[in-house]
Order: C-alpha cells, then sequence, then structure tokens
C-alpha cells in the first residue's frame, strides 16, 4: 500500500527533513510512527499526501508515484488519503452531519449515496445520536471522533492520523485508539497514526516505527516505545 | 446543477459576510457602468454625427472672373484637385450657382430669376469636397494661394467645432471609465481575498479530502460574478430609460436636424448588454485575481 524507497527531503532552507528512508507499509496494517519533535514524521505526512516532493527517491501510495504525480492530478490522489488531525478541523457553522457530508459533496458524490455513507459512518463512530449537535456542543473525544467520521466517508485506502489524541486525556485517547482499530478491522483501511503517547502505544502494541533527525531508528513489528 | 447552486449559494454566503467590502466594490462597478454607458451612448451618436456632417463640410471656391476662360477654368480645376486632402472637385457654372441660391431662399428665391442670362452677377465655381480627418482651414488657405481664386468660404465649421468638443468629452470619459474600472477591480480583488480568508479552514479540508482546485475556486469567481451582476443593475436602467427619455424630450435631435439621435431600440439593448458584459468582465477579472494569487498551491 505504502511504500517509501531512499526517500531524501531537503527543504529550499537547507533543512535535512529525511535522510533516506525505506519502509513498506501492507494494505490494512496499522501503524504508529513515533519520535521527537523535528524527526521528520510531518514530513512524512506532507509526501504521502502530496502537498510536498521528495529531493531524492521514491514514495508510491495505493499503486501511484506520489511525487511524479502532475499537480492537476494531485486533487483526486488525495481522496485515496483520509487525513485526522490533531485539532481536529471541524466547521463550526456546520452540524455533525453537515460536517461529514461535506467532505462527499465537495468530490460531488451522490447525494443520495452521500447521505447514506454519512449516517454510516457517523454510525461506526457512536455519534448516531449527535448527527445534528455542532461541534461546541460536543467533548473533544466525540468531535474527533465526527473528524475521524468525515475522513474515512470517502473510503480512503489509508487513513493518516497527525496526534490524533494529542488534546485529549487518557480515557478520551482510548475511545479513538478502539474506534481506530474498529476502521482497521472493519473496513480494512490502512492506518498510520503519527503519535507522541507512549502510554497509547505500549497498551495498543503495533508495528511501531521510531524516527529520528530524518533517519528510521526503529521499525518494530512487536511494537511499544523503547527509549 | 445541484453544483452550480451549491456554488451559487457559496458566492452569495461570502457576499452577505462582507457586506461593506461588497456594497463598495458594487457601487464601484455602478459608478464605473454608468460612465461606461455615458460613453457608449456619446460614442455611438458622434459617429452618427460625424456621417451626418461629412457630407455638408466643402469648400466653395469662387472664380476671379479675369480667369472665366475654358483654359484658366480648367488649369484651376487640375490645380485644386492635385493639392493634398481633396477629394474631389465640382465646376459649378453661373446658372448652378444661381439656381443653388434660389433654393437656398425657399419660395422668395423666385425674385432672383431675373439675374439669370448673360449679365449674371454670380461667379462661376469649384465645390470641394476634403478627405476625411484632413484640416479644412489648410486646405482652404491653399486655395486661396491659387492663381484665379477670388474668393473661399467653407460651412460647417462650428459643427466641427461642436464635434471636437463632443470628441473631447467622449475622451475625457474613456479614462475615467479605465480609471474606474481600474478601481472596481482592485475593490473586487479585495473583496475576495477577505471571503478567501474567512474560508480557509473550509478550503484546507477541501484540498484534504481531494476536491479539485478547480471546485474550490468557482464559489469565488461566482462572487466576483454577482457583484459585477449586482453594480450593472442601476446604471443599466438609468442609462437605458434615461436615454428613451432623453431621445423623446429632444425630438431625436440633438440641437439641431443634422444631428439626429440614435433611435433607442435596439440601441439601449445593445448598450446594456455591452454594459453586463463589461461587469461580468470585471467582476471575474477581479476576483481572477485574488484567487491566482490566493488560492494557488504548489501541490
Amino acid at each position: 500500500m505504502i511504500i517509501l524507497k531512499q526517500v531524501h527531503k531537503t527543504y529550499p532552507n537547507g533543512t535535512h527533513a529525511l535522510n533516506g528512508i525505506s519502509l513498506t507499509i501492507e494494505q490494512g496494517e496499522f501503524v504508529y510512527v513515533i519520535g521527537p519533535t523535528g524527526s521528520g514524521k510531518s514530513t512524512v505526512i506532507r509526501l504521502l499526501n502530496g502537498e510536498e516532493i521528495p529531493t531524492k527517491g521514491s514514495v508510491e501510495v495505493a499503486g501511484v508515484n506520489v511525487g511524479k504525480l502532475r499537480h492537476s492530478k494531485v486533487p483526486v490522489y488525495r481522496r485515496n488519503l483520509g487525513v485526522v488531525f490533531q485539532d481536529f478541523k471541524l466547521l463550526e457553522k456546520k452540524t455533525v452531519f453537515e460536517n461529514v457530508l461535506f467532505a462527499l459533496e465537495v468530490v460531488n458524490a451522490p447525494m443520495m449515496s452521500a447521505r447514506k455513507r454519512a449516517r454510516e459512518v457517523c454510525a461506526l463512530v457512536g455519534l448516531s445520536d449527535k448527527l445534528s449537535a455542532y461541534p461546541h456542543e460536543l467533548s473533544g473525544g466525540q468531535q474527533q471522533r465526527a473528524a475521524i467520521a468525515r475522513a474515512i466517508a470517502n473510503q480512503p485506502k489509508v487513513l493518516i492520523c497527525d496526534e490524533p489524541t494529542g488534546n485529549l486525556d487518557p480515557a478520551k485517547s482510548k475511545e479513538i485508539i478502539d474506534i481506530l482499530e474498529k476502521i482497521n478491522r472493519d473496513e480494512n483501511t490502512t492506518i498510520l497514526m503519527v503519535t507522541h503517547d507512549q502510554t497509547l502505544v505500549n497498551n495498543h502494541r503495533r508495528r511501531t516505527i521510531a524516527l529520528q533527525d530524518g533517519y528510521l531508528v526503529s521499525d518494530l513489528v512487536a511494537g511499544g516505545y523503547k527509549e | 446543477m445541484s453544483r452550480i447552486l451549491r456554488h451559487l449559494k457559496e458566492a452569495f454566503i461570502g457576499l452577505i459576510r462582507h457586506m461593506a467590502m461588497t456594497l463598495s466594490s458594487i457601487s464601484t462597478i455602478t459608478i464605473t457602468l454608468l460612465f461606461v454607458g455615458l460613453f457608449l451612448v456619446i460614442t455611438l451618436n458622434i459617429e452618427q454625427f460625424t456621417y451626418a456632417v461629412e457630407g455638408s463640410v466643402n469648400i466653395h471656391v469662387k472664380i476671379d472672373p479675369r480667369y472665366e476662360d475654358d483654359a484658366s477654368v480648367n488649369t484651376l480645376g487640375v490645380s485644386i484637385r492635385s493639392l493634398v486632402g481633396v477629394k474631389t472637385a465640382t465646376f459649378s457654372s453661373k446658372d448652378n450657382e444661381l439656381d443653388e441660391m434660389i433654393a437656398s431662399f425657399g419660395e422668395s428665391g423666385v425674385i432672383f430669376e431675373s439675374y439669370r442670362g448673360p449679365d449674371n452677377p454670380l461667379r462661376m465655381a469649384y465645390l470641394v469636397e476634403i478627405e476625411d480627418g484632413v484640416d479644412i482651414e489648410v486646405v482652404a488657405s491653399s486655395i486661396r494661394n491659387l492663381e484665379g481664386v477670388e474668393a473661399v468660404a467653407y460651412g460647417g465649421v462650428r459643427v466641427i467645432e461642436l464635434l471636437a468638443l463632443l470628441e473631447n468629452i467622449r475622451q475625457f470619459v474613456y479614462i475615467l471609465v479605465a480609471g474606474l474600472g481600474l478601481i472596481a477591480i482592485f475593490l473586487i480583488a479585495n473583496t475576495i481575498k477577505l471571503s478567501i480568508a474567512s474560508r480557509s479552514l473550509e478550503i484546507q479540508i477541501m484540498r484534504t479530502v481531494g476536491a479539485t482546485n478547480g471546485f474550490i475556486r468557482i464559489p469565488f469567481l461566482f462572487e466576483g460574478i454577482l457583484i459585477g451582476l449586482f453594480g450593472s443593475i442601476f446604471p443599466i436602467a438609468l442609462i437605458a430609460f434615461g436615454y428613451i427619455w432623453l431621445f423623446d424630450t429632444m425630438g431625436g435631435q440633438f440641437v439641431t436636424p443634422m444631428f439626429a439621435l440614435v433611435q433607442p431600440f435596439p440601441f439601449v439593448y445593445y448598450v446594456s448588454s455591452v454594459m453586463v458584459l463589461i461587469a461580468i468582465t470585471v467582476g471575474l477579472f477581479g476576483s481572477g485575481l485574488s484567487v491566482g494569487k490566493h488560492l494557488r498551491w504548489k501541490r
């Protein structure tokens, strides 16, 4: 599903964000990416969603060589990915249902099937009773669940979660990870979760990729946060 | 269809969200278009006037009685025709001149019939038609210096002055339109910029879930077009009804019957459609400027 081959990324200001990263993630895998600030985690995400082009090497997602994509093809390629942000990024003036529907509308999904799918994913994240609630009426965990529902609405092959539990307490974090595991299981979505949360990584052991200073320092299938 | 409605809805929301900017953009468009309309009305009428005046501006050259023999008359004709700016030169006999004079006095003109015959006191003449855009005074003074010319007269100078004045007004309005148009584009670009800024989160989400660039841009372009359209309502109504009223009040002519005004129909339709087109173009250009600047992504 995701294949990185000897990927180097140097930004115009001279920062070497990634130095020869190679890794393969199979369809349906659940992978943590951990590492301190500035280790290159964000750069990995930006390479995957096509925002940045690798300086050297290649990035392949769902059979697409992302670095070689023409600009005009990037938006359609992005439909392969769902992204969940640390700060949720929900539209305050729209209800939960409308927020999810929005993601479907803007890619021109047919109206009837879009509404059906929106209800379906809201049920999947356990927000069926909050469809007409506005984001400010929800708890942080519920907001993040709404954001997850929106991210998976278009049935992406890969779900990228950028510190999804960064703003949540441990109980809520557990809630989110349970939902992600459910999505990974039920929809067979490949999940790549960038996180700082040691407890989470240790309690829900999954393949864990550790980055430091742009190098891949460990890739443990057994998982766990290792110092 | 629902896509277009969706874009339109977003455009309206944008307009309402920045009411003050929207109103100032609309009023600039309104003022600009008022002058555009004025410009069109003046230009097209001047064209018609000029066409009417062209035939009437010519030089009347009286031949000195000492040069009335055939050879001298012919020589003079050749000399006049060889001058720069002369289109035609037609000989007019004494009898012909008398006919013209009698005709110009209308019914009472018959009293001049007694002049007819060998003692006709009038002079032989050449009627000189000049080419377009040539200074009539320059041509007239060159003819005056030719041998055998007694006097030179030309009508229509006042007419030419009037046309020149209208032409000056037209150019002034033209510059005004260009300047106002630029201000309108600038204001629209700013309105759209605010809309883009206030929707930055939506735009970010749209990009993340894979909405195409065109899809993201369209509502903002619609917003520009809408500003243009709203701005064109008042000036079109004013120019159209104003012109019809003016035409009726002035009896279809400007000062003299020589200046017949252009018939209001289909003239006002034509002017209105040009104004709508300009409004849309300016709106699209202004929003396009902002969209191109603020919604251009590297990837």
